[in-house]
């Protein structure tokens, strides 16, 4: 993780929203669609809000309690995944305005990040129009050849 | 990993694309003369005008249901021509299709502001100015048109149009229960038409199997289709539909499609307010239990945003409006679906 590092949403390939805590995000490129929780939801808005990686562990270590230092190589693996999933992007931005009601917000244990992927659809965006779709059946349905590939 | 799709489409392309298959559609019409059709489609008036009368039979029974005799300015046009029975081509490269092809899905990409998709095999190409009042559709003959696509029309266009008025096409079925229902949202094979079709039968009223339309700032569910889509194999669980598929002769390659009707046992109604989002799935006996509500949008979002054809950013946001004010509920359906209505009605009931 590069630690000066800002990041955007892969907009418009990847869309994503966060409900009652939980962030789920779907890759449209790829058919992907993925899941955070806990602690992961907290990086994962602070990301989007702007947070370079250390401003990341400031913040995550005022909301969960604890040191920087111990948490700082569970968000550089997590920040290092979403980025090679394709769901963030580097860019150039200023430093955000993290607001204290983000901060203030009561918060569990820290976990280390988690992201979730789930890959039900994905198989179906892989399937070449022409040749892979079942012609009697009619798309989702996948030739018989093609799904043993 | 999927391979990446793009559009293969340069600027200016595809709105050069859209005024020549609207040519097209205007000299089918001067071959084969205009038969209108108007429907009431989630509160929006729709004229669909075909060239000729070929596609008509094929197209539009469907929604036979939201019919309307009105003579007023519609909200949308959807212009519909084939090659067959007008002997109006297609004007479009094949590597222009080629473009327009994703994958068999009504596509997702708007370039130029006009959104465009090519359904493989031969379900047709559907092309919209995205927030025009007008669309085009166009097949290479009737008798190419997929069970699939009979059973729910104009996917794309009415996912495009919908997304710009507050409404949501999306990949779930309906029932209710004196205008009060639920959404029923899953991937395919989890069990959504049964369910709708099982508490059809006890008197739930049906709005869609797989596809409706939803607007979640007033909590209200809208038909689309009133087909219904079951798997030959699993048509023993829903028995009183057995043997009145509209498709009865072609079962060993097809879906069993029916369309519910007073005639056969069925109600179709044409909207709802929802009061919950239930998330089915094959298990071993019925049984309910809350969830959260992200799981709900987890069942509704990927799916419907993946084959239905996203055209702006803010989609998951409205579908995270439709579960945010609602309670949601996993279902385990058994073999036994005997108890499913009443379970489900305690649901809706106040």
């Amino acid at each position: 993780m590069g630690g000066e590092t800002r990041y955007r949403i892969n907009a418009p390939e990847v869309v994503a929203e966060t409900l009652d805590g939980e962030a789920l995000i779907v890759h449209l490129g790829t058919g992907a669609d993925y899941s955070i929780r806990g602690s992961g939801e907290a990086v994962w808005a602070l990301l989007l809000l702007g947070a370079n990686g250390e401003e990341v562990c400031r913040s995550v270590a005022l909301l969960y309690e604890t040191n920087p230092d111990a948490i700082r190589d569970d968000v550089g693996r997590f920040v290092a995944e979403v980025v090679e999933e394709g769901l963030v992007v580097a860019a150039e931005l200023t430093p955000p305005a993290i607001e204290s009601d983000f901060l203030l917000e009561a918060r569990g244990q820290w976990e280390a990040p988690k992201l979730e992927k789930f890959t039900d659809m994905e198989d179906l965006l892989a399937l070449d129009p022409v040749h892979d779709v079942d012609e009697a059946a009619g798309w989702p349905n996948v030739k018989a050849e093609a799904a043993r590939s | 990993m999927a391979a990446e799709r793009t559009t293969g489409t340069v600027p200016g392309q595809r709105r050069d694309q859209l005024e020549r298959v609207r040519e097209a559609y205007e000299e089918a019409v001067a071959r084969a003369g205009v038969v209108e059709r108007r429907f009431l489609i989630a509160g929006h008036l729709v004229a669909i005008q075909f060239a000729g009368s070929a596609l008509v039979p094929y197209l539009t029974p469907a929604f036979s249901h939201l019919e309307r005799d009105d003579a007023g300015w519609p909200d949308l046009v959807i212009r519909v021509f084939d090659s067959s029975s007008t002997g109006v081509q297609l004007p479009l490269t094949g590597e222009e299709i080629a473009a327009l092809s994703e994958a068999g899905m009504p596509g997702r990409s708007a370039v130029d502001g006009v959104a465009g998709g090519y359904q493989r095999p031969d379900s047709g190409l559907s092309l919209m100015e995205i927030g025009a009042s007008d669309a085009l559709y166009w097949a290479e003959s009737p008798m190419r048109i997929p069970y699939w696509e009979r059973g729910g029309p104009f996917r794309g266009i009415l996912s495009w149009y919908l997304g710009t008025v507050g409404t949501r096409f999306v990949h779930a079925a309906g029932i209710a229960l004196e205008g009060r229902g639920i959404l029923i949202a899953a991937p395919g094979g989890s069990g959504k038409s049964t369910t709708a079709l099982t508490c059809m039968a006890s008197g739930w009223d049906y709005a869609g199997d797989d596809y409706i339309a939803v607007t979640g700032r007033t909590r209200r569910v809208h038909s689309l289709y009133r087909s219904a889509k079951l798997e030959p194999w699993n048509v023993h669980r829903v028995p009183w539909i057995e043997g009145t598929a509209v498709n009865e002769s072609r079962l060993m390659s097809e879906k069993a499609v029916y369309l519910p009707s007073p005639c056969n046992g069925g109600k179709v109604i044409t909207d709802f307010e929802y009061a919950g989002v239930v998330i089915p799935r094959i298990g071993k006996a019925c049984r309910i239990e809350p969830t959260t509500k992200a799981e709900a949008l987890r069942a509704i979002a990927p799916s419907t945003i993946l084959q239905l054809g996203s055209t702006d950013t803010t989609i998951m946001a409205q579908l995270a409006q439709i579960v945010r004010d609602v309670p949601a509920y996993r279902l385990e359906l058994g073999e036994d679906m005997s108890e499913l209505p009443m379970l489900l009605a305690s649901l809706v009931r106040i």
